[in-house]
């Protein structure tokens, strides 16, 4: 991958090859990056698979574009796409604090985000976001995201007590060993990561923010490339290619899950 | 906020007084008819406890503020359990909405909101959102009115007028007394539907330190200085004159470094509402008109009939105009002149906080949402008997402004459903937006975050009382100014793809990397080809069309915008505040 830094913590990397008139940087690939979080990325035998990077393939496909994908951890994975002329990372969470870093593929995913409390705790349930401020005691709840995520700095900006790890599956541990008092994660993505641990989490304590996923592309991307990508997008949820890609994954996954 | 909420208005609300009779009835009342009962569960509160607790002040009486829960109560019956999910920006009335009213309302009907709050250009990316993938994202948004020429154009938001008398109509409370709000003008569109309803709206005006224009010893070196009193501004020139004054000439009060002008630079999108919302508008760049100038308004944009035709100068419009160049030169020059080096790069957010410092001597537009936030007790703008030292006034007028347009900004965000909703999510959206505006709610939820949208509550004794405390604010609301200080209008046909483009391209010579005149030909580019984009999707009369371009010297001919050069500069002018208000 000429020009990328070679990252010791590399996952994975593949390459898809597609006859397209239409590539950044001068007949290069689009480097794509992500980050493990299941069920959307995920690695399997070192291939990256899931929701989200079936969406991809296939919008990168409706818009007839190269890439190249690779799984770094996700701070790394939007450095490298801060930084990188040629790189998008996907599926990050869109805000106003970033809109001004990328060129936005948006959006790729609807994420709702909730609080998952110790499966063995009596379910609490929060009417609003100031009810997960404080514990039981009184004590200000730690609350555990990961780096690299919106939701995280969106709490610590409310005045959370929010400890990052540096993947979302380490929470499900800390959650465990209850060095956090609650767990704030994409709900889908929770209740992937406990049940591939055996553990069943009981319902949120309340479901409290939604984000739109989308694709950062670098700044410097060729409009015409962006363009493509948009009008893919937009083809893509008009014409229910997402709502098909969701169900097949959806049907794929109901078999695989423990 | 719910701690701040409470703490206020346990210092001025008598328990007492609603202790003795009176709630013992209202509770009586609600069991009588098995509200109470019905709405009561683990850990929630009744209907007459929040009236008691959480409601007050009102300017319902108390058997009108418990008919008008009852109502909600039973109106809400078939959505009971139901969990909906709203979005608002970040200010201090939708934290409370978020934090108190959700958890009331929740209470009163058994329906749980989740009012997520998030910044403004999230709300509109969602909406945008929700348009694209018609996935229903949220089940209602608290949208700038600012939208409004893309709502009645685009087809997605539903026809609030045409709702209320048919499927929602069972869910529409009788007494939502829609003649009491003050901003429908701007929630209508040219179609005479009404497709927003506000929920709260502040507005942008000048913001001076009081106590600084009082003292003998400015007001004279001030005089000796510039020939003329140290006032309100009335024209950019004097408040030149006053900015260059404190950050060049006095430098220091009390041993504090003090700057003469406020502002903020940093490339975001905030930045883009900061230039939209007034600098072209009070340099006067475009034509005459309320709530917005016509044929050419305050983004430059020239309709014919409604119809967007362009926004260059070559197109009609007047985004490059000279005025507009003018408007983001001095916004330009003035943050580097006489901003705190720090202004550049801040945000919207970042430099609300920062008045309270109390090394700010003036602003010319400042938003009045942050006023509950610069009243707070014991800050360095505030007197230690509660009164602030500072004051709002109208904003001083740019070389171009003309008698019959504009005089500022409003913000009016507005309760928008979307088509893409399913009915039952969108008419139990629409009783908890009902709720939060309701006269039961208003006048309390009024004082919390001080955006009015009720002319009961402005008219109320409770913020008369207020006024003292407010910095004008009451004064303001309680003038025609509410009507002269308007939104963005219907010209621009889709504000979320057009709003980018504002601090993209003035981000760029805010750094330096373009000269103004570049950035300004670069926008009005972006604009002509956004709004020839648009009419190969949009449909209608009102969809854009672009014109033919002709040579600027046609255009800079014609009356109105776009106006040709002036090059004299205008003498400075500054009014007594007493006098400087009566424009409201």
């Amino acid at each position: 991958m000429p020009g990328k830094p070679r990252f010791k913590c590399l996952l994975a990397g593949v390459m898809l090859l597609l006859g397209s008139p239409l590539q950044a940087d001068d007949g290069h690939t689009i480097d794509l990056v992500s980050f493990e979080e299941p069920p959307y990325v995920m690695l399997s035998n070192g291939v990256p698979k899931g929701l989200v990077v079936d969406y991809v393939a296939a919008l990168m496909a409706r818009a007839g574009l190269r890439y190249r994908l690779d799984i770094l951890p996700a701070k790394r994975a939007l450095l490298y796409a801060l930084s990188q002329k040629n790189a998008c990372v996907f599926p990050i969470e869109r805000s106003q604090e970033r809109e001004v870093d990328f060129h936005w593929i948006s959006p790729i995913l609807i994420s709702r985000h909730g609080f998952f409390q110790h499966p063995n705790d009596k379910p609490v349930r929060m009417h609003v976001l100031e009810d997960a401020k404080k514990r039981d005691n009184a004590s200000t709840a730690r609350i555990g995201s990961y780096l690299g995520s919106g939701i995280g700095a969106y709490l610590e900006s409310l005045d959370f007590e929010v400890d990052y790890a540096a993947a979302n599956d380490a929470n499900i541990h800390k959650l465990m060993a209850r060095r956090i008092d609650l767990w704030a994660s994409d709900d889908v993505s929770a209740r992937y990561i406990a049940a591939n641990h055996a553990i069943e989490l009981t319902a949120p304590s309340l479901v409290f923010f939604t984000t739109v996923r989308a694709m950062g592309c670098h700044a410097s991307m060729p409009p015409e490339v962006i363009e493509a990508l948009h009008d893919a997008l937009q083809s893509m949820h008009r014409d229910g290619s997402f709502k098909r890609i969701e169900e097949a994954f959806t049907l794929a996954l109901d078999q695989e899950m423990p | 906020m719910v701690t701040r909420a409470q703490a206020e208005k346990g210092s001025r609300f008598d328990r007492a007084r609603f202790a003795s009779g009176l709630w013992a009835c209202v509770f009586v009342l609600l069991a009588a008819t098995g509200h109470a009962d019905e709405t009561a569960h683990a850990g929630h509160k009744s209907a007459a406890w929040w009236l008691e607790n959480e409601f007050q002040p009102s300017t319902l009486s108390a058997d009108e503020q418990l008919a008008e829960l009852q109502w909600f109560t039973a109106a809400a019956k078939p959505f009971r359990g139901l969990q909906i999910r709203v979005v608002s920006e970040r200010i201090d009335t939708h934290w409370y909405e978020a934090s108190v009213l959700a958890r009331a309302f929740h209470d009163i009907t058994g329906i749980q909101v989740v009012h997520e709050v998030t910044g403004e250009d999230d709300v509109i990316k969602k909406l945008q959102s929700q348009v694209i993938s018609g996935v229903n994202i949220y089940d209602a948004y608290v949208n700038d009115s600012d939208l409004i020429g893309y709502h009645f154009r685009s087809g997605e938001a539903i026809k609030l007028d045409e709702f209320m008398r048919e499927d929602g109509a069972e869910v529409t409370l009788p007494t939502l007394d829609l003649n009491d709000f003050i901003g429908l003008a701007f929630t209508t569109g040219p179609d005479g539907h009404l497709y927003q309803l506000p929920d709260q709206q502040f507005a942008n005006l000048y913001w001076y330190r009081a106590d600084w224009f009082a003292r003998p010893d400015l007001r004279q070196q001030f005089r000796d200085r510039y020939g003329y009193e140290l006032d309100v501004p009335q024209n950019w020139a004097a408040y030149e004159d006053i900015a260059e004054f404190f950050s060049v000439h006095v430098k220091e009060i009390d041993g504090q470094r003090v700057w003469g002008h406020m502002d903020y630079g940093k490339a975001d999108p905030s930045l883009g509402w900061r230039i939209s919302d007034a600098w072209l508008s009070l340099a006067g760049s475009g034509d005459k008109g309320l709530p917005n100038g016509l044929p050419v308004d305050e983004w430059g944009i020239r309709v014919e009939n409604c119809r967007p035709v362009g926004a260059s100068v070559a197109r009609g419009g007047a985004l490059d105009s000279p005025a507009a160049i003018y408007a983001v030169s001095k916004y330009v020059d003035w943050l580097n002149q006489y901003a705190p080096p720090e202004a550049l790069t801040m945000n919207f957010t970042e430099a609300g906080s920062w008045l309270k410092k109390g090394n700010i001597a003036q602003q010319i537009w400042w938003y009045t949402a942050f006023t509950a936030a610069l009243t707070e007790p014991g800050t360095a703008v505030m007197y230690e008997d509660g009164r602030p030292r500072w004051r709002m006034a109208p904003s001083p007028k740019g070389a171009y402004w003309e008698e019959g347009m504009k005089l500022g900004y409003q913000d009016a965000g507005s309760w928008t459903f979307l088509k893409s909703t399913p009915l039952d999510r969108t008419k139990a959206a629409w009783l908890y937006a009902q709720f939060v505006v309701s006269k039961t709610v208003s006048l309390r939820k009024t004082m919390v975050g001080l955006t009015p949208v009720r002319r009961s509550d402005i008219e109320s004794d409770e913020f008369a009382r207020r006024a003292p405390y407010l910095g004008g604010l009451v004064e303001f609301y309680r003038s025609r100014g509410r009507e002269l200080w308007t939104p963005t209008g219907t010209n621009v046909p889709d504000y979320i793809r057009l709003s980018n483009y504002w601090w993209q391209w003035v981000g760029r010579a805010t750094t330096g990397e373009l000269s103004v005149t570049s950035a300004m030909q670069g926008m009005a580019s972006s604009f002509d080809a956004t709004l020839w984009q648009l009419g190969k999707t949009m449909s209608g009369d009102c969809a854009p069309r672009l014109a033919s371009p002709r040579p600027a010297s046609y255009w800079l001919a014609q009356p109105g915008a776009p106006k040709p050069a002036l090059t004299e500069r205008t003498q400075g002018r500054t009014l007594p505040y007493e006098e400087a208000i009566r424009a409201w």
